[in-house]
């Protein structure tokens, strides 16, 4: 914050600054500073002088800026915000003086540009205009925030873009110096090297690297919260960038961020990105590991291969490395699968589809020598497994991860990620039953996938866990109306009523699940379903109890003089149930749902019949 | 899947009026409230005539003229009765300082008593007043500073406790202390004694209050007397959240404590808030690693899309050097409005389900078709 020649009363505004916040002044130090602010401004204009009419503009134009700063921590914003206005003219015109390429301070107009790569090398800057740059940078940053907490995005990255431009220019001015007479310039911080030359005491570039810093970040943000998803990502990457190259980082907290990143990039299907940032994951908890090795006295008994990563970071950081993997290899099969479901020219492109498209943003130069080249990654439809093979292979990476993940979620004490874990396992069995040809396998599969879910079914108290639980069901259901469906293809005509049997058994299964779930929006125990569900939970709603009209029946399939009275029972539930539904999607005019709502009249009307033969049957003399 | 009542989240909005440094300072009021309506209208002091007003819709919207008896009566009171009925409920306070946040919830004695006092004195009166039913009221008192949770009420306010969950029980916090109350006085002496902690201990670990969020919490525990005379006694346990959030523009300015009710357009300065920008951007998928920094909305996850009955009492500044506090505030509260859970399900395409019937309906005709040439023959 030094301000050439005005050093007392930034020592003055910095003591006021480090002062302790009275909670029920909260902003009074700001004003404090402020106020010192514009005493240092009367000084230099004087009394009945123009403002333009002082003898050290640019000293009005800092303290100015500063005076800015202090306000737009208060409450009185809109002045803060003219201060600075008012003094990024001489400020942008000492930093042209200052010899910036490529920066103009006229460029105001806000416009996307590909970002560049977040530099990770420390910048040497020294001077009184790189102090100007400084404090512009500031400015900057601080102009951006605000536009944003307006909601005006576009604004907000104008000046954000501005930030970029000028750390970008004034690096680029810098690297250019360093060219020409490298020895006078002091080491970057952290380089082990500061005792190699002389340091500048007014050295700025700490002040420069953390502002670029804080631009990249904020524009993660702004673009977070203008949409641009994809634009954020690449933001929020070059911030873990910079904070890996500046050595200040928490393990942990930034392993997570990246593992969140990860996730990012697999819910859009860009795989690679996905196993890269992953990658750096493992690669540096390994080489962490491995200093820590080092250090310690290797006969201490600790595992020094295999998983000494995970000692490093925290347990649920661990875990959580474990599940995004398990994750990664569970979304390139349900990937692989819409993909196979596809045909021709309705086949999906993934983004990412080559190495060619690799951000620069997004590497990790620092780690280049650890990770596997770019070329090694699963690019496009590279991660999509097209054979049983394949997608076995994926099933088989997946399943230890999402058990070492639950060695650590627990049930007793991590309720939600417990079963969103168990829901994410029996995806995965679905998923690959769907490339199983063999329906006996492929109902084994579905059965498995059910016993998985079973002692979850019943087992949350709906008054807390209400969502969980008709997950659990619904997809318990599904699992057993699958497995029906798989027997019901491989029907055993060689021995129909075991067949029929193990259909059966399924069938009142899977309607033992459906009819849990759709009982769950009762109004209270046992009391009346509403006339309408909620507009969140209708669609799940209309499904289930539409799959549950198509398997009620399955439970009773004998036609014949051995049909007894339950079957007949289950065949009646059926029929009404059908009719119940198709009307609830009648009277609430779900144009969406009119063709489930026809069939499942015609299904009826079937049903109806079946009831009818099977009386006439049961009446007809034995023979 | 979504376990929410669509119509548990309700916010509210209060302005206060202008007050005498602002009156002196010839502020003008640039907020105006519709009661009827829930309305708020937000002029910009700075833009010319032409631009509109931003305006937000609420719930309910109080303005100067409304007392904290209006208040209390509308958006509060029915928390607490659900609560004695066995329900939860949960009221969060939200305001940036100097806006009247205080006066709200706690307010002064009287006629000018806040939603804290208040509800304090009606469980009360529900307690004393039914003489059938055997009540047992017991509350805890913790805050969470930068994501690590403490019992205000422990003898040891430094230590950090675990958010865990119970399959039966919901969301817990392990060690944390309940007193049992049988007063309102008793109800006052628990809530002084842990504000007084929280200050205490912020003053020694050097942490910023304000930045802190706390959740006072009562448990209303009711038996029918008669029942329990038989052995048949049916308790229900009601719990009420009264929440007071942290002061939002010193959050942001300082650093995120990483709850999950993120604004919508604020900056944080801090990179440790880098790991709620990148949960945002896979926010509501199912593909989402565990946060870490939730423990807010973990432990108030039954408030947040759940069963629970809640309320937000957003309050905010009337004059126009607060335009941009109170334009952050309204999209603060406007955005809570929207909270709920995102169903969660491995869900097959709608048009399988269709061929599926399809295939259900062939498959039947020709089973009928076979019995009936098997009855046929027979």
């Amino acid at each position: 914050m030094e301000a050439p020649g005005h050093e007392s009363v930034i020592d003055q505004v910095k003591e006021v600054l480090s002062r302790p916040v009275d909670e029920s002044q909260p902003y009074k130090h700001w004003y404090d500073a402020s106020d010192l602010l514009q005493t240092e401004l009367d000084k230099l204009r004087g009394p009945g002088a123009l403002r333009d009419g002082t003898s050290d503009p640019e000293g009005v134009a800092w303290l100015m800026a500063q005076q800015g700063l202090c306000l737009l921590e208060t409450d009185l914003r809109h002045q803060g915000e003219a201060c600075i206005l008012a003094a990024l003219p001489r400020l942008e015109l000492r930093a042209e003086g200052a010899g910036l390429p490529g920066f103009s301070p006229s460029q105001s107009t806000h416009h996307e540009q590909q970002p560049q790569s977040a530099p990770t090398e420390h910048l040497e800057v020294s001077g009184v205009g790189h102090k100007a740059i400084a404090v512009l940078q500031r400015c900057y940053n601080a102009l951006g925030a605000l536009w944003s907490e307006r909601g005006e995005l576009e604004s907000a990255l104008m000046w954000l873009n501005k930030a970029e431009r000028l750390y970008h220019g004034q690096r680029k001015r810098v690297l250019q110096q360093k060219g020409e007479n490298k020895d006078s310039l002091p080491s970057p911080p952290g380089s082990g090297a500061e005792g190699a030359g002389q340091a500048d005491p007014a050295y700025a570039g700490d002040v420069l690297e953390a502002g670029y810093t804080l631009t990249v970040f904020s524009l993660a943000q702004v673009h977070a919260h203008a949409g641009s998803k994809e634009q954020s990502a690449l933001y929020c990457a070059a911030t873990l960038q910079r904070q890996l190259a500046s050595g200040e980082v928490q393990l942990s907290e930034w392993v997570q961020n990246c593992l969140q990143l990860s996730a990012y990039y697999v819910n859009a299907s860009a795989f690679a990105i996905g196993q890269y940032l992953l990658d750096a994951v493992q690669r540096i908890a390994q080489v962490e590991a491995e200093k820590k090795r080092q250090a310690l006295d290797a006969s201490d008994g600790q595992a020094t291969g295999g998983e000494a990563w995970t000692r490093v970071l925290d347990e649920d950081v661990a875990a959580n490395v474990h599940l995004a993997w398990g994750k990664l290899y569970l979304y390139r099969l349900v990937a692989s699968l819409a993909y196979m479901q596809q045909s021709g020219s309705q086949k999906p492109s993934l983004p990412y589809p080559s190495p060619e498209h690799f951000p620069d943003l997004l590497r990790f130069p620092s780690l280049s020598h650890l990770l596997p080249s770019p070329e090694e990654l699963p690019w496009g439809v590279s991660a999509l497994a097209t054979t049983f093979e394949a997608a076995r292979d994926l099933f088989n990476a997946a399943i230890p991860r999402f058990n070492a993940a639950l060695e650590y979620y627990k049930l007793d004490g991590w309720v939600t990620e417990y079963v969103t874990t168990q829901l994410e396992v029996s995806n995965l069995y679905r998923v690959l039953a769907a490339f199983e040809q063999d329906p006996k396998r492929c109902a084994a599969m579905h059965k498995l996938r059910a016993s998985r879910l079973a002692h979850l079914v019943g087992a949350l108290n709906p008054q807390h866990y209400l969502g969980l639980s008709r997950s659990i069901d619904l997809e318990t259901a599904n699992a057993w109306r699958d497995h029906v469906d798989a027997l019901t293809d491989k029907l055993d005509s060689k021995a129909p009523n075991k067949s029929s049997k193990a259909i059966a058994e399924g069938a009142r299964a899977a309607t033992h699940s459906y009819t849990r779930f759709l009982n769950s929006f009762r109004k209270e125990d046992a009391g009346q379903m509403p006339d309408r569900i909620d507009a969140d939970n209708e669609h799940f709603f209309l499904m289930a109890a539409f799959n549950l009209g198509r398997v009620l029946h399955r439970s009773a399939l004998r036609v014949d003089q051995h049909t007894s009275e339950s079957d007949l029972d289950i065949m009646v539930q059926a029929y009404k149930h059908l009719h119940w539904i198709a009307d609830y999607v009648r009277r609430h005019k779900i144009e969406k749902m009119k063709q489930e709502a026809s069939m499942a009249e015609q299904l009826a009307s079937l049903i109806a019949e079946k009831i009818d033969l099977s009386k006439k049957v049961a009446s007809m003399p034995k023979k | 899947m979504s376990g929410a009542n669509p119509e548990a989240v309700k916010v509210v909005v209060r302005c206060r009026p202008l007050n005498s440094k602002e009156k002196a300072d010839g502020r003008q009021q640039i907020v105006d409230m519709d009661t009827k309506s829930g309305q708020v209208s937000l002029r910009n002091p700075a833009a010319d005539s032409s631009e509109a007003p931003k305006t937000f819709t609420f719930d309910a919207a109080y303005d100067a003229n409304c007392t904290q008896e209006q208040i209390f009566e509308q958006s509060a009171k029915p928390i607490v009765n659900s609560c004695m009925q066995g329900y939860n409920g949960t009221i969060f306070a939200y305001g940036q300082t100097g806006t009247g946040k205080s006066h709200t919830m706690t307010g002064q004695p009287g006629e000018q008593a806040g939603i804290i006092p208040r509800s304090f004195a009606h469980i009360f009166e529900g307690v004393e007043g039914s003489s059938d039913t055997q009540w047992m009221v017991r509350a805890s008192f913790l805050e969470i500073y930068n994501e690590e949770v403490r019992d205000l009420l422990s003898k040891d306010p430094k230590n950090k406790l675990d958010v865990k969950e119970h399959k039966e029980s919901g969301v817990y916090v392990k060690g944390l202390n309940a007193f049992v109350v049988k007063s309102v006085p008793e109800l006052q002496n628990v809530l002084a004694v842990g504000d007084k902690n929280r200050s205490t201990g912020a003053t020694m670990m050097n942490q910023d209050s304000s930045r802190s969020h706390s959740i006072f919490s009562i448990t209303i525990e009711g038996m029918d007397k008669n029942a329990a005379a038989n052995s048949e006694g049916h308790i229900r346990v009601g719990k009420l959240n009264l929440v007071d959030l942290a002061g939002s523009e010193r959050q942001s300015k300082t650093g995120a404590t990483g709850d999950r009710l993120k604004e919508a357009t604020k900056i944080n300065l801090s990179l440790s808030a880098l790991g709620n920008v990148i949960s945002a951007l896979v926010d509501g998928k199912s593909g989402h690693i565990p946060y870490r920094d939730s423990k807010l909305t973990r432990l108030l996850q039954d408030s947040l899309g759940g069963n629970t009955k809640t309320v937000m009492v957003a309050n905010m500044g009337p004059a126009d050097w607060n335009y941009d506090e109170t334009l952050s505030t309204l999209r603060y509260a406007n955005r809570a409005k929207n909270i709920k859970n995102k169903p969660r399900i491995n869900e097959d395409p709608k048009d399988a389900m269709l061929r599926e019937f399809q295939d259900e309906i062939k498959r039947l005709k020709e089973l009928l078709e076979v019995c009936v040439g098997k009855a046929c023959q027979e």
